[in-house]
């Protein structure tokens, strides 16, 4: 991994007497003000609307987003990837590392604007310097691990993202951790999917409650129920009759619902 | 039809360490773009620009073709270490036309083809079949008897659509020298193994830099920092093109090559049997083998006429523990490429107990796992 860019120095050779660069309150002003075009950016990255209560305002540039498999019913990938649609629909660019097998379909579908992605499916085990070269260029880097991460691989890589304001989306599969605490932890749960039955139908949609966590502010869990995806194919606020939607959650196969195992306990 | 020259660099269209093979190239187009600013890799180790300007410039395509070449002659090796250029062994080739550019290139020596304007279709005729890059079609065109491009020329192109629909009258037409290339002849047919090519076509990127925004230019270089790392094919684009399933109708090619306006082609023909929205986000390639069998752990199968053989009741993959199944839909026919053997293939979307849902496609006598909507 390369060693971040040489700020300060640059910035006194840049400006040399202009101002001390004593307190660091002058130090973000000046860096502010001398970022190149692309980076002075607005503070945030459009998050998807149904996720308001949980991204209010939106990904704020520069932090670490956790995106956790929670087992069984999944949906932490179509999670993950629908934070990467948002931002690029708005014109940022993404990255993904380490989504060995991408539904490159889904991906569209979510609204992922495949002209802004480029992939790199098999990392190796360079995917640290891999990530860490996309946090320099891209807006959002969407990373699942391919194999497990040492504590300082992922310190540095909150550090570059922090440093780039680029926002680093961590996917880890169930069963894996991710070793340093991220600015924001996402979690799927209560996954029920509708549409079909024994033998007729088809996969419509997925209710789903996410889950999010951060530390200080926002240490309390918020939760959200969203339509993960909808019929679409893309991350949908949840229908007007949530009410009987949930009911309808736990009926039997043959009613064209498909009970989950955990269904009813996350559920609300 | 564009008058193109092409840079054929056999050396370089096979990707061995480290992006070297990758970085000659790039030193390849350098070259070539002091003829002409518009210079487009049309997959590793073939690039191609259009002649119309640059040989007004230097005096004819025979004289431009010249240039190019020695150019190319002068420029370091992939072995070459600093300092002993070994030169880059390339033909170039000059027609009307990508595909009969391409071929030029191939017959090229050390002296370069040039195939004079309006003689395309006889310079084509000669080439064997399999010259027209649909391995399919080639293959069943040879077993017809069909063996070279100037005999497939003159097969009636009325006859060409009833028997090959029109996919063989692209190429059929290509072999008349009435179109210059196949729709997705610019994406590697040969370094993505068993892709069919037929995706948009491609350019590449200093068209990308040049008009780009400071933001695509951060991303491209990142993305060319990564390539460095790992090698040209490691970073992809995706694109979407027609098809029926999750598989077909997405295809991953290498960064630094990019679209063209090439108009919608990608959802043209209907697709019976496309599999419904939503998609599976995680897409197996190759599909991984799966078991499914009925409450009595008989194997369940797909009857001829399409229905299942039993209810699913369990569900193994890759010889992992059995899961229970929940509800099932489908399966669906999913029969491709009807002119080559007869084979049924059906899809059927499962899930099971724990609320994952999974897209299972029926093939060669088995169930296979296609995709998992995590």
């Amino acid at each position: 991994m390369g060693s971040p860019p040489p700020r300060a120095p640059a910035l006194s050779t840049a400006r040399p007497g202009r101002r001390p660069l004593g307190s660091g309150r002058v130090d973000t002003h000046l860096i502010a003000r001398t970022r190149p075009v692309a980076a002075s950016r607005e503070q945030v990255l459009p998050a998807p609307a149904p996720l308001a209560p949980l991204l209010p305002g939106g990904i704020r540039r520069g932090s670490v987003l956790l995106v956790e498999g929670t087992g069984g019913g999944g949906g932490a990938t179509t999670l993950a990837v629908s934070l990467l649609a948002t931002a690029c629909a708005a014109g940022s660019w993404g990255a993904v590392v380490g989504l060995a097998d991408p539904g490159v379909l889904s991906i569209a579908e979510l609204g992922v604007d495949l002209g802004r992605l480029v992939l790199v499916p098999r990392p190796s085990a360079m995917w640290p310097e891999v990530t860490a070269t996309f946090l320099q260029g891209m807006d959002l880097v969407l990373l699942r691990p391919p194999g497990p991460a040492r504590s300082d691989v992922a310190r540095r890589l909150a550090a570059r993202a922090r440093e780039q304001r680029t926002v680093l989306v961590v996917l880890t599969p169930a069963g894996t951790r991710w070793p340093e605490g991220p600015d924001l932890r996402l979690g799927v749960e209560a996954g029920c999917w509708q549409g079909v039955g024994s033998g007729h139908g088809h996969l419509r949609a997925r209710r789903v409650v996410v889950t999010a966590s951060g530390r200080r502010a926002a240490a309390r869990e918020a939760r959200a129920e969203v339509w993960l995806p909808g019929p679409t194919g893309a991350m949908e606020a949840l229908g007007p009759a949530p009410g009987e939607a949930e009911e309808r959650c736990g009926a039997a196969v043959d009613g064209g619902v498909v009970p989950r195992s955990r269904a009813g306990r996350g559920a609300r | 039809m564009q008058r193109l020259m092409v840079v054929w660099c056999p050396g370089l269209e096979q990707e061995e360490e480290h992006g070297r093979q990758a970085r000659a190239l790039a030193r390849v187009v350098s070259a070539l773009e002091a003829f002409t600013p518009r210079v487009e890799v049309i997959r590793p180790g073939v690039c191609a620009m259009a002649t119309r300007g640059p040989s007004r410039y230097f005096g004819g395509d025979e004289a431009l073709a010249g240039h190019v070449a020695r150019a190319v002659a002068g420029i370091d090796g992939v072995q070459g270490a600093e300092g002993c250029g070994t030169g880059i062994d390339a033909g170039v080739g000059v027609a009307d036309g990508l595909s009969a550019a391409l071929l030029a290139a191939r017959a090229a020596g050390d002296d370069p083809v040039v195939v004079a304007p309006g003689t395309t279709p006889s310079f084509l005729a000669p080439w064997p079949i399999a010259a027209i890059e649909r391995p399919d079609l080639a293959d069943l065109l040879a077993r017809l008897g069909i063996r070279t491009l100037g005999r497939f020329a003159q097969v009636p192109e009325a006859h060409v659509l009833a028997r090959f629909g029109t996919e063989g009258v692209a190429c059929h037409r290509v072999a008349r020298g009435i179109e210059g290339e196949l729709p997705g002849q610019r994406v590697s047919s040969m370094h993505g193994p068993g892709e069919a090519a037929s995706g948009p076509a491609l350019v590449h990127q200093p068209g990308f830099f040049g008009g780009a925004a400071g933001a695509e230019a951060r991303a491209a270089t990142a993305v060319q920092r990564v390539q460095e790392l790992l090698g040209p094919e490691a970073a992809v684009v995706a694109r979407l093109q027609g098809g029926r399933g999750p598989g077909e109708r997405a295809r991953l090619v290498p960064f630094g090559a990019r679209r063209t306006e090439t108009g919608g082609t990608r959802d043209d023909p209907p697709w019976p049997g496309q599999v419904p929205t939503p998609a599976p986000v995680l897409v197996y390639s190759p599909t991984l083998p799966a078991l499914v069998v009925d409450a009595d752990g008989r194997p369940v199968g797909v009857t001829a006429d399409g229905m299942v053989s039993a209810a699913p009741a369990r569900l193994s993959i890759t010889g992992e523990r059995w899961v229970g199944v929940a509800g099932w839909a489908g399966p669906w026919p999913a029969d491709e490429r009807w002119w080559s053997t007869r084979r049924r293939r059906a899809r059927m979307q499962v899930v099971t107990v724990d609320g994952t849902a999974h897209l299972l496609i029926r093939e060669r006598g088995g169930w296979w796992l296609q995709g998992t909507y995590d």
